[in-house]
């Protein structure tokens, strides 16, 4: 792990609440909740290399950095840096570049592929829009990108629809591979997958973190899981990042109320199974 | 384009193109093969038929006016003499043009603007959803009636009130199909992927959101087709002499009493048509419905 | 009352909609090409007579201050003046509206009457010979054009056979009723076709339902099984049909006036875009625009009380 000076991505003061930006009424009336904040100001730095988790419970608003990081969301105030820029616009030269540097992926293996298209198709689109590769090498890419990810060629001229949870997922960190980022959000990405098959992904993201130099903002509500994949962890409740630091240090001397009742409501995690090395 | 709506809240399930554009076996989907089939005879009869038959549809001949379906003029003669088999198979083209390209124009319009008011939301949303409304309000034959009234007689005026009328209906299913799938992860991956907004929209969002107009259109075939058949009877839409069924029905009508086929064979052509058209609807709206 | 947040909403939605109308069908006049004061004064007029419509009508005025006035003007109720047929536009609608009204209402009631009983049977019997039969009948009424058949009607059963009047609408309630009965069959034959379709899907999904077969269990006759039950829950989606497709029946009504020589509003708007009669035209469609928004706000209400479930 790399003990670079300067953060490669740094978040500063970002705070993001929904529904702040004037929207006009269509028509329809607004259901009448208070405007609560997703998203405290927060600061954070992930250095490059690292893996840092991001625990919380739903609601706690690590989904919601995480989105900020990746340019999902537009945070109402606060900073976003990435490679000493700052990424916060949604258009122009800093869209392209954290777009390239950055990606996503998601949580659900149903809803982050595009049904209407093939696999082939959209990693290829990729190579082409972002000029990584010539024309001619474009094809040979994306195989060689499904190899990366486990899956046969022949994955490239399917649609999402006949993929399992566990094979959508691969597309789903394919897709965030072709751009060769430097930084990756990975949301929740076993959440939604089997036992069995959560384990083959996460020993996937922990090679192709290795091989590929990768910095990942893994954000989970599994300890168990981030105690195994992750460096260093930030807790979150209800919007705000309460506790930072070496994942071992935190799990085992928690500091802040939160982060202990947290560790309580789990059972004990060194009796949790655990997955084979990969 | 139709205004007859079924209440969609009682069919409505998610929607594969797969679904809908897969290829037809005949024995499980008899009633879809059906229409299929019918309409590729009819589009053959009208555009193959006249030459094939050999007769004329404009040549006037006095000395055989209104004379009875016979051997020699299967479906008689009008009163100028002009056989009206022909007339009604050359008419059958300029009614299977309309009906397309009607719905063809509502479709492209609407949901082009469904997209954009459905995707861009606020205020361009609050105009459109405004703008739907008060086309919604005016039945839709009158609006057309009082558009081709305004700019005067002819297929081009029915056209142009078409064109200003019939996208409503698309836009709001496609508006609605938008407003889902822009909540769709990766509809967001799309747009974080740094693509062009053009490229969002035309590669990634208008697959998954065209499907639901593009079965409505299915439906819509034979509302367009009486639509265009119905103003040219009214006077409104294609001019004599060019031949429409619809207008060959207002000239025959005259004669309903007496020389009852200048008016039955046309309006004949329509509903098979009709019939085709509904089946094909009724085909594809069953394969979204209880089809896998 | 729960619903009134509901309603007061949808009146007001309604009101933007009457002025979206009013805009639309100022729009239709103001648009045409040359000068409107001629157009609306008709071929023959006399140059004196355009320049005192020009005057009358205050066309020299700005786009907005005529279209103000002619919202003052709705607002008093005068639909303005024919210069073709020299009457008042209002006496002229109010004359003709009834018609209309009486041969659309009389259309969905007969599309009701036959409808809901024929779905009833088709979902009953479904997949029988009855259902085949409907479904057939269905997919042939839809294809089919009402001027046609219409003009059939008069034909047949009018003219040659004399059992009912070829055209008009009679006079009194009866003899309404008498004249326009071959219309309003005509008229009824599409919105009969989508009710019974709707219906008939709807009732397959009732008639499968679990409360249904927990009452035969039980040993409730199939009779009642039927009214009470089935028939209920089935007849809301049937005034939610007609709420959608009164728009498509007023529209189709045109026709239908046209071909039975019914002396509606349709009828007249059909008479006055062929004279060029555009005010009439423009206060014509007005009046359909108006129709439509308050039957479907009266439906919408309707439904809104009756819904147990009454969303607010």
């Amino acid at each position: 792990m790399s003990d670079d000076a300067a953060p490669l991505v740094e978040v500063r003061a970002v705070s993001l609440t929904y529904g702040r930006s004037p929207r006009r009424l269509t028509g329809r009336l607004r259901p009448s909740t208070p405007n609560a904040p997703a998203l405290r100001p927060t600061s954070l730095q992930l250095r490059a290399g690292e893996c840092f988790g991001l625990v919380g419970e739903s609601g706690s608003g690590k989904t919601t950095l995480g989105n900020c990081i990746a340019g999902l969301a537009r945070p109402t105030t606060g900073e976003v840096w990435y490679r000493g820029v700052v990424v916060n616009s949604a258009h122009g030269r800093p869209r392209l570049t954290r777009a390239r540097g950055v990606q996503v992926i998601f949580q659900s293996p149903y809803t982050s592929l595009n049904p209407r298209r093939k696999v082939g198709s959209v990693l290829a689109e990729i190579l082409r829009v972002h000029k990584l590769r010539p024309r001619e090498q474009v094809w040979a890419r994306v195989l060689e990108l499904l190899e990366e990810v486990g899956l046969a060629p022949e994955h490239a001229d399917v649609r999402p629809g006949r993929l399992s949870g566990g094979q959508r997922q691969r597309v789903a960190i394919a897709r965030a591979l072709a751009f060769e980022p430097e930084v990756v959000v990975a949301d929740e990405v076993v959440s939604a997958l089997d036992a069995s098959v959560q384990a083959q992904i996460l020993n996937l993201l922990a090679r192709l973190r290795d091989e590929l130099n990768l910095t990942v903002l893994f954000i989970s509500h599994d300890l168990a899981v981030v105690r195994q994949t992750c460096d260093r962890v930030g807790v979150m409740t209800r919007g705000e990042l309460v506790e930072v630091g070496d994942v071992d240090e935190v799990l085992a001397r928690p500091r802040h109320p939160y982060t202990r009742a947290l560790l309580d409501a789990v059972p004990r995690l060194d009796a949790g199974a655990t997955p084979s090395d990969g | 384009m139709s205004t007859l709506q079924v209440d969609r809240r009682m069919t409505r399930p998610r929607l594969r193109l797969a679904t809908v554009i897969r290829p037809l076996r005949g024995h499980e989907e008899p009633l879809l093969w059906i229409g299929v089939t019918l309409l590729v005879v009819i589009v053959l009869i009208a555009f193959v038929g006249p030459i094939i038959v050999g007769t004329s549809s404009t040549a006037q001949n006095y000395n055989a006016i209104l004379q009875a379906p016979s051997a020699a003029h299967p479906f008689g003669t009008d009163q100028y003499g002009r056989d009206m088999l022909v007339r009604t198979m050359v008419a059958g083209r300029l009614d299977l043009a309309i009906a397309f390209g009607l719905v063809a124009i509502s479709l492209t319009i609407g949901t082009a603007i469904g997209m954009v008011a459905g995707w861009f939301g606020g205020w361009l949303d609050g105009v459109v959803g405004r703008v739907i409304d008060v086309a919604l309000a005016f039945p839709f034959l009158v609006l057309v009636i009082a558009i081709v009234g305004v700019r005067g007689p002819g297929v081009g005026s029915l056209f142009v009130a078409v064109w200003f009328t019939g996208w409503v209906f698309y836009a709001r299913l496609t508006r609605g199909e938008v407003l889902v799938a822009r909540g769709q992860d990766y509809m967001r991956a799309a747009v974080a992927s740094g693509f062009s907004r053009r490229r969002v929209f035309v590669r990634h969002l208008l697959p998954n959101v065209v499907i639901q107009p593009l079965v409505y259109a299915s439906s819509d075939l034979v509302y367009a087709l009486l639509l265009g058949a119905s103003v040219s009877f009214l006077g409104l839409g294609v001019q004599p002499p060019t031949p429409e069924w619809g207008q060959m029905v207002f000239e025959g009508a005259t004669f309903i009493t007496t020389q009852w086929w200048l008016a039955f064979f046309p309006g004949m052509a329509i509903v098979v048509t009709g019939v085709a058209f509904s089946l094909i609807g009724d085909g594809i709206a069953d394969r979204t419905r209880g089809g896998r | 009352m729960r619903f009134l947040p509901l309603i007061c909403r949808r009146i007001a939605g309604s009101v933007l909609v009457l002025l979206g109308i009013t805009i639309v069908t100022f729009g239709l006049v103001h648009s045409l090409p040359g000068d409107p004061a001629r157009a609306l004064a008709g071929v023959q007029a006399s140059p004196r007579a355009v320049a005192a419509i020009r005057a009358q009508l205050g066309l020299n005025d700005s786009l907005i201050a005529q279209y103000l006035r002619y919202l003052s003007d709705l607002a008093h109720g005068n639909l303005g003046h024919s210069y073709i047929l020299g009457t008042s536009i209002n006496s002229l609608i109010v004359a003709r509206l009834p018609s209309t009204v009486l041969l659309v209402a009389y259309a969905a009631v007969l599309a009701l009457l036959i409808g809901i009983p024929l779905a009833t049977i088709a979902a009953v019997r479904r997949n029988r010979a009855a259902d085949h039969l409907t479904r057939g009948f269905l997919v042939i009424a839809l294809g089919m054009p009402s001027f046609w058949l219409g003009l059939l009607l008069v034909a047949y059963p009018a003219l040659k056979w004399g059992l009912f009047p070829s055209g008009g609408s009679g006079r009194g309630f009866v003899n309404g009723l008498y004249h326009l009965f071959l219309p309003a069959l005509t008229l009824s034959l599409t919105f009969l076709a989508v009710t019974v379709r709707s219906l008939r899907a709807s009732l397959i999904d009732v008639l499968s339902a679990e409360y249904v077969w927990m009452a035969r269990l039980k040993g409730i006759s199939t009779w009642r099984v039927y009214t009470r039950h089935v028939m209920r829950n089935a007849l809301r989606p049937a005034l939610t049909i007609v709420g959608l497709n009164v728009s498509y029946l007023l529209g189709a009504s045109v026709v239908v006036e046209t071909v039975f020589a019914i002396n509606g509003i349709g009828n007249t708007l059909v008479q006055a875009v062929t004279q060029r009669d555009y005010l009439v035209v423009q206060g014509i469609a007005l009046v359909f625009g108006a129709l439509v928004l308050v039957v479907t706000l009266a439906v919408d209400v309707a439904q809104a009380a009756l819904d147990p479930r009454a969303t607010v």
